[in-house]
């Protein structure tokens, strides 16, 4: 049998919704699978165990609510998006913070968080007029990408007591007055860089 | 590239009396203004005229008929009519008859349809309009704002007002309703190959064999994302989220679906993007109420499908959705 894209996404939801009242530990593929009302043995066509199971939730979710919609949405309603999707799932999240054998969920936030930072400075790089090494834009999509992981367990972790709409506008605002004076820096030290070399 | 055709200048008036041919018992067409049009069209209190440039058959013809459209006007390949020929059908009702036009939100159709309904009004026609713009592909990569042209979500607000209509709805109850639908009215597509428009030498665009292209209008109007074909289950993912991220549904939220082939999808291949679609929006805890799947508004011979959702906020138009049509098409 080969594994459907569906079938996966059918048994991440029963997980998902599992952890909302009950921990990782304590959740069986059995119990999985009855929540979903499939085989056991389906489960298996598809994740080797419950931690790849987990990972997976991770990859998708991020890539599904980032990634792909960064030809399709402006960045503001990406970040909207983002916020509103973790607030939903924050029982989820908290709970699988809680899984120290499975923690890629940084690594992939951090990846498509980055891929939507990228497209961020290249919109203000043209807005502003300003020119930027992509060694520079690589720097600073990963430090501001890796300050938005943090941001977002913290936020998770702290029973997401900000409303989401008030913390994508704090995102937001940093990024329009930051993020900005970010680049403009990058690029006045390239400029001051190219101007040594001459003399 | 090989066409079913002869004189490409003639391709329109020869699939029209080919159309009329099959149906004659209940339609007439009109030659000199590409115009078909029930036979009983005197019996209506408001006729429904639809229309716009050809190459996206069924649409409209396939759905003149009892419980559908009164008239379908048929301009070039990718062309709207003109306002004379819209003029010219408005002239087909009786004087006493109301008119109502449903329109495509693409600019030239828009402009002859308007001017063609002023005209009209000063002929002393009781007549008004809608304008349809389910399209949510983005328009650029700029302000990502969404295109809103008129698209195969059309086909279920001809089904919707053509039976309010045979239920005796007045013009303004039509323009209303019509207003409303196309509110919660959403399309987005992805094709698989571009149209072969014959009268064009080139495809409208390229792909690479294995790439599939999301958003792509039904002119071949830019898509918003190419990337390498995985399965209809990736397809159908892509487009539900999109769509998903537009409505913000909620839980046990009632909505009709459109599945709808581009033009040389085969009804297998949209069968399975169905089943697909199901199996989602089961996940989705959504109240699905009315399902159509075939191909209704194409490209030409574009190879692809869209899928159209209408979020039912009223349970008669699930009622209209349902009634019986005497039509070729629905």
């Amino acid at each position: 049998m080969t594994s459907s894209l569906i079938t996966k996404k059918i048994i991440a939801n029963s997980i998902k919704r599992l952890m909302e009242n009950e921990s990782f530990t304590k959740i069986s593929v059995r119990d999985i699978m009855i929540h979903c009302e499939m085989r056991r043995q389906t489960f298996y066509y598809h994740f080797k165990d419950k931690y790849e199971l987990l990972g997976w939730i991770y990859k998708e979710e991020t890539k599904e609510n980032i990634t792909d919609f960064i030809e399709y949405e402006k960045w503001e309603n990406i970040f909207n998006q983002l916020f509103e999707y973790f607030y939903q799932n924050q029982r989820f999240y908290r709970n699988a913070f809680q899984v120290y054998e499975q923690n890629s969920f940084n690594q992939y936030l951090f990846e498509h968080t980055k891929n939507l930072y990228f497209k961020i400075i290249n919109e203000l790089l043209i807005e502003s007029e300003i020119v930027v090494s992509d060694e520079d834009k690589d720097l600073i999509a990963s430090f501001y990408s890796h300050g938005f992981v943090g941001i977002i367990k913290d936020w998770i972790e702290h029973n997401c007591n900000v409303e989401p709409s008030i913390m994508s506008s704090l995102m937001k605002n940093m990024i329009n007055g930051q993020l900005l004076l970010s680049l403009q820096q990058s690029s006045n030290n390239r400029v001051e860089k190219k101007y040594e070399k001459n003399y | 590239m090989k066409k079913i055709t002869n004189n490409v200048q003639h391709i329109i008036r020869d699939m029209l009396q080919g159309f009329q041919f099959e149906n004659n018992d209940r339609v007439c067409y009109n030659s000199k203004h590409n115009i078909i049009y029930r036979k009983d069209l005197a019996q209506q209190n408001v006729a429904i005229i639809s229309g716009g440039g050809s190459g996206h058959e069924p649409a409209d013809f396939g759905y003149v008929g009892e419980g559908m459209l009164s008239i379908s006007i048929n301009g070039n390949i990718f062309v709207p009519p003109t306002p004379e020929q819209i003029l010219a059908a408005i002239r087909l009702t009786d004087k006493k008859q109301a008119v109502l036009l449903i329109i495509k939100n693409f600019q030239a159709d828009v402009q002859n349809f308007l001017s063609a309904e002023s005209l009209a009004k000063e002929e002393g026609r009781s007549i008004d309009h809608v304008i349809v713009n389910d399209d949510v592909s983005v328009e650029d990569a700029v302000s990502y704002s969404k295109r809103k042209r008129g698209v195969a979500g059309t086909i279920l607000v001809h089904k919707i007002l053509g039976a309010a209509a045979a239920e005796g709805y007045s013009l303004q109850q039509l323009k209303n309703l019509g207003s409303s639908v196309i509110k919660n009215l959403h399309t987005l597509g992805v094709a698989l190959s571009p149209a072969n428009n014959p009268n064009q030498t080139e495809p409208s665009f390229t792909l690479n064999d294995n790439e599939v292209y999301y958003g792509v209008g039904i002119h071949g109007e830019k898509g918003y994302r190419k990337e390498e074909f995985c399965s209809s289950e990736k397809l159908a993912i892509e487009l539900i989220n999109k769509l998903k991220s537009l409505y913000r549904w909620k839980q046990g939220d009632k909505f009709a679906i459109l599945i709808n082939g581009l033009g040389a999808t085969p009804l297998m291949e949209q069968y399975i993007f169905a089943n697909d679609i199901r199996r989602l929006m089961q996940l989705e805890n959504i109240d699905v109420r009315f399902v159509k799947v075939g191909t209704h508004l194409t490209s030409i011979d574009m190879k692809g499908i869209s899928i159209s959702l209408l979020k039912i906020e009223d349970p008669e138009w699930e009622k209209w959705l349902k009634s019986d049509v005497t039509v070729s098409s629905w």
